[in-house]
């Protein structure tokens, strides 16, 4: 990254008209089209970008990650519930379901009442449920512990300004470019895990209709738009490589719309989880390139009320994996794997306000037709003596050996050099598409 | 005699932008004159007012965030001291805090004013008090760093991201830098209050730097700002750089920094000599620098606020500025906003286009409310109706010199020509053409460019 040594370089360098660190138009490229093109060559870096724009799309060979972020801190005791355990029902008198209450998958471990579309998949072997993830030592804090889940690093150096999906997309091809290989909704802005050194997610709208670009049926809304495409396809700026972008990225932005708006349902769901889902499941189904969507559920952090709050989030979860699996293209739904996060479990023992306070490990849940289902991990004890940090669960699985588990066996990707280190993996994919 | 072209550069990056009349005043001045008029224009304590709704009961505190957002852009736009409030916008980007974590208002206030106030002063008295402000224990957790179970979040930082740069320091002395702050916490009974607990201090012997001692937290600042040349020499390179980068463009050659970073030294890291040998050197000057950086979304929306009269309260922007990929008091992480190509996302930019709807409808201000400046509504209309034959051309060129663009590339001037023209051979003689034009004029490269 050394653009700017002296002016020559820079001038050459800006002849190029992509970003520097963009490999996909080196400047032997360049040459090797200069040669080819003769004369009219200085166009040809911006026309090519424009026409490659978005991200290609996505061969049956390729796989798609969907994470749901559920914010605030997941009671995971009471969504993989340990229902024959009576350390469980003497720290939750008032929370704790019992065996005749869950949907049971064996005689230790059921779902939450509400997760009854989520059992019948299990039932048919797509879903895996790890138990016992977190990290150590613990940290109680949403902000802290939600950015060790984001950044997913295990490196020497202590922490990094990336997250663990960034770093997946810096290694892809014009990765500072193809601002749509992984999407997030229902966010502020890109959150963290999709933000590489180069690479970087795209935040896109719950609904598109008024925005810019996407409605042609006043001719002076397509004039503007088709007008403010044109200063790219006419050529260089004359303002050097930012100029250049800023303007093939405004184009960008109109070919984008165009793109996916067709994928918003004209009648969106009411849940507003289910209604992302759906759109996710729209998304791909348009084949528009996407790899990873980012999809939250929040208000997890059930400190009071817990039982009716929960309940809620939990049948939301359900409903929305279900609308995913459901909306999916058949020709498609072989590629997807869904998985869940939170940054921590709750505590064992309920609080006075029947709610749960912040904890440690939790249960993350895995959904896909090549998902190989089952129970993975380990139930941490809920025996007095095997609890730490103030009554709160161990962990038995790292959280990045779940993530290096999707990146190696899913996403064909390295995990070691993503994640800064090599973890052992779970074996709960069963195959690549 | 300055070139008017570079009296506009300097105003752009040391300020918010200049009008074409600003211009026309200060290109009667040399460069070196003007840079000292920059330079020279702090007031400290600085003459902003806490905003008047921090004392308003009726205000919420989550509304605080927001109007404290508008405020400062306000403020950026009608830049009574555009450098100080330029360097403030550095210091925030570096020296970072977020009220997601910090949670509170007034203390991020207090420390913007901080930056404010001394961040045209001494960088490292800067340091010293920003420390020790309520909103950075906060932010990294040295309100939880206790003699025995120390915290190393903010002396690592301290190091990594504020002073040093990565690889000047071993885990070593972080956990001794970490032990030295140990006991500079938040007051037990006031979440507001800094206070030091001398029995939270850890006054054991450390060895930080090879140097044992029983260090304390501002013996370690004071120690890699002065006692040590050779840290405060990587100190002064590390600030000039990130200040270079800020100002002019990117990975500066070292000759610009080893320069600058010895008048840093020379004035024992006084900010305002630096600064000014920072905007006075050729290379400030060049193409490379010119058209070196992209105007973050702060700097775009300040540019708006400030070339069409409206206020944040008119438009909004804070609404729109998280998915622009800034959201002022919410840097994304501790390191901070990144630059040029950061900013260049497709749904970062989308959002920016979304936002001109706003400013449009508030600018052209069809119900005639009498609050709104109109000015450069009513010149464009007044030239696109005058029905002069080259009202077109006309048109245009007011609208890129009323928005600071006073010397277009040929293909944005031709094409916003070209759209004009079109529309109206095509009979949409309407306020669309009008509002089209300025649409054109903000998604422009120039426009977009700092």
């Amino acid at each position: 990254m050394t653009l700017t040594r002296e002016p020559e370089t820079a001038e050459v360098l800006a002849a190029l008209s992509v970003p520097e660190t963009n490999p996909g138009f080196s400047r032997r490229r360049f040459i090797q089209a200069s040669a080819i093109a003769g004369g009219g060559v200085a166009f040809a870096p911006m026309l090519s970008h424009l026409e490659a724009f978005a991200a290609p799309p996505l061969k049956s060979t390729d796989a798609i990650l969907v994470l749901i972020t559920l914010g605030g801190g997941n009671d995971s005791l009471n969504m993989v519930v340990p229902h024959n355990d009576s350390n469980y029902h003497a720290l939750r008198p008032n929370l704790g379901f019992d065996a005749g209450q869950t949907l049971n998958i064996n005689s230790a471990v059921g779902l939450h009442p509400s997760l009854v579309k989520l059992k019948q998949r299990y039932d048919a072997g797509d879903v895996a449920l790890i138990q016992g993830v977190g990290y150590n030592p613990p940290d109680f804090s949403h902000f802290t512990s939600m950015a060790y889940w984001m950044q997913g690093w295990g490196g020497t150096s202590q922490s990094v300004p990336t997250g663990w999906i960034g770093r997946y997309l810096d290694d892809l091809p014009n990765a500072a470019i193809e601002s749509l290989y992984a999407v997030t909704l229902n966010t502020n802005g890109v959150p963290l895990h999709l933000v590489g050194s180069q690479g970087r997610g795209s935040a896109l709208p719950m609904s598109v209709g008024g925005r810019f670009g996407i409605n042609r049926s006043n001719q002076d809304d397509a004039r503007l738009y088709d007008d403010v495409a044109a200063i790219a396809r006419a050529g260089r700026t004359g303002l050097g490589q930012w100029g250049d972008t800023i303007a093939r990225t405004n184009a960008n932005v109109l070919r984008l719309t165009g793109r996916i708006a067709p994928a918003y349902p004209a009648n969106p769901n009411n849940n507003w989880f289910v209604r992302q889902m759906e759109l996710v499941a729209g998304l791909v189904n348009r084949n528009l390139g996407i790899r990873v969507f980012n999809v939250s559920l929040d208000g997890f952090d059930t400190h009071t009320g817990q039982l009716a709050g929960h309940a809620g989030l939990m049948d939301s979860l359900d409903k929305g994996i279900d609308a995913l699996f459901t909306k999916l293209n058949p020709s498609w739904a072989d590629n997807v794997m869904s998985l869940t996060f939170s940054e921590f479990g709750r505590r064992p023992e309920e609080n006075d306000g029947a709610g749960t306070d912040h904890g440690t490990s939790g249960a993350a849940i895995a959904v896909g037709p090549r998902v190989k289902g089952g129970l993975y991990g380990q139930m941490p004890s809920l025996a007095n003596a095997q609890l730490v940090d103030y009554g709160n669960l161990r962990s038995h699985v790292d959280y990045r050996s779940v993530y290096a588990t999707v990146l190696d066996k899913w996403m064909n990707a390295d995990d070691h050099e993503i994640l800064g280190k090599t973890y052992s993996q779970v074996g709960f994919v069963n195959s690549h598409p | 005699m300055a070139a008017p072209d570079d009296v506009a550069h300097l105003m752009r990056r040391a300020g918010f932008g200049a009008t074409q009349a600003e211009v026309t005043t200060l290109s009667a001045m040399t460069i070196t004159e003007i840079v000292d008029l920059l330079v020279d224009d702090v007031v400290t304590p600085d003459d902003s007012n806490p905003p008047a709704f921090f004392n308003d009961p009726n205000v919420n505190d989550w509304e605080w965030e927001y109007l404290l957002q508008q405020w400062w852009l306000d403020r950026m736009a009608t830049a009574p001291k555009p450098l100080q409030e330029r360097m403030t916008l550095f210091w925030h980007g570096l020296l970072c805090s977020e009220n997601a974590k910090v949670g509170n208002m007034v203390l991020m206030y207090d420390q913007n004013k901080l930056f404010r106030d001394t961040g045209m002063g001494n960088f490292r008295t800067l340091i010293h008090t920003m420390s020790l402000q309520p909103a950075m224990l906060h932010y990294l957790d040295n309100s939880y760093n206790y003699k025995g179970n120390a915290n190393e979040n903010f002396a690592r930082e301290l190091m990594e991201l504020f002073t040093l740069g990565v690889n000047q320091y071993t885990q070593g002395d972080i956990l001794a830098a970490a032990k030295a702050w140990t006991g500079y916490n938040i007051h037990d009974n006031d979440s507001t209050q800094y206070i030091y607990y001398d029995s939270r201090h850890d006054h054991s012997q450390k060895t930080f730097m090879g140097q044992t001692r029983n260090w304390n937290g501002p013996g370690i600042i004071d120690f890699l700002l002065q006692e040590n040349l050779a840290k405060k020499t990587v100190s002064a390179k590390y600030i000039v750089n990130k200040l270079w980068t800020f100002f002019a463009y990117p990975n500066p050659s070292a000759n610009i920094v080893d320069e600058l970073a010895q008048v840093f030294l020379d004035n024992d890291l006084e900010m305002q000599p630096l600064l000014r040998a920072l905007f006075v050197r050729p290379e400030f000057y060049t193409t490379t620098a010119k058209q070196g950086l992209v105007r973050s979304p702060v700097e775009w929306v300040a540019a708006i606020l400030k070339y069409t009269g409206l206020t944040a309260d008119n438009i909004n922007p804070q609404w729109y500025m998280g998915d622009m990929g800034q959201t002022l008091f919410e840097p994304p992480n501790v390191a901070g906003w990144k630059n040029n190509q950061y900013w260049l996302n497709a749904s970062a930019m989308w959002q920016r286009a979304d936002f001109t709807g706003n400013v449009i409808n508030q600018l052209f201000n069809w119900s005639d409310d009498p609050n709104i400046d109109t000015s450069v509504r009513d010149s464009i209309i007044t030239i696109l109706d005058g029905g002069g034959a080259n009202r077109f051309v006309d048109a245009v060129d007011y609208a890129l010199t009323a928005f600071g663009i006073f010397n277009p590339s040929a293909n944005t001037r031709r094409q916003l020509i070209a759209a004009v023209t079109r529309q109206s051979h095509t009979g949409s003689w309407d306020q669309r053409t009008w509002s089209n034009l300025v649409v054109l004029v903000l998604l422009s490269p120039e426009f977009n460019l700092a």
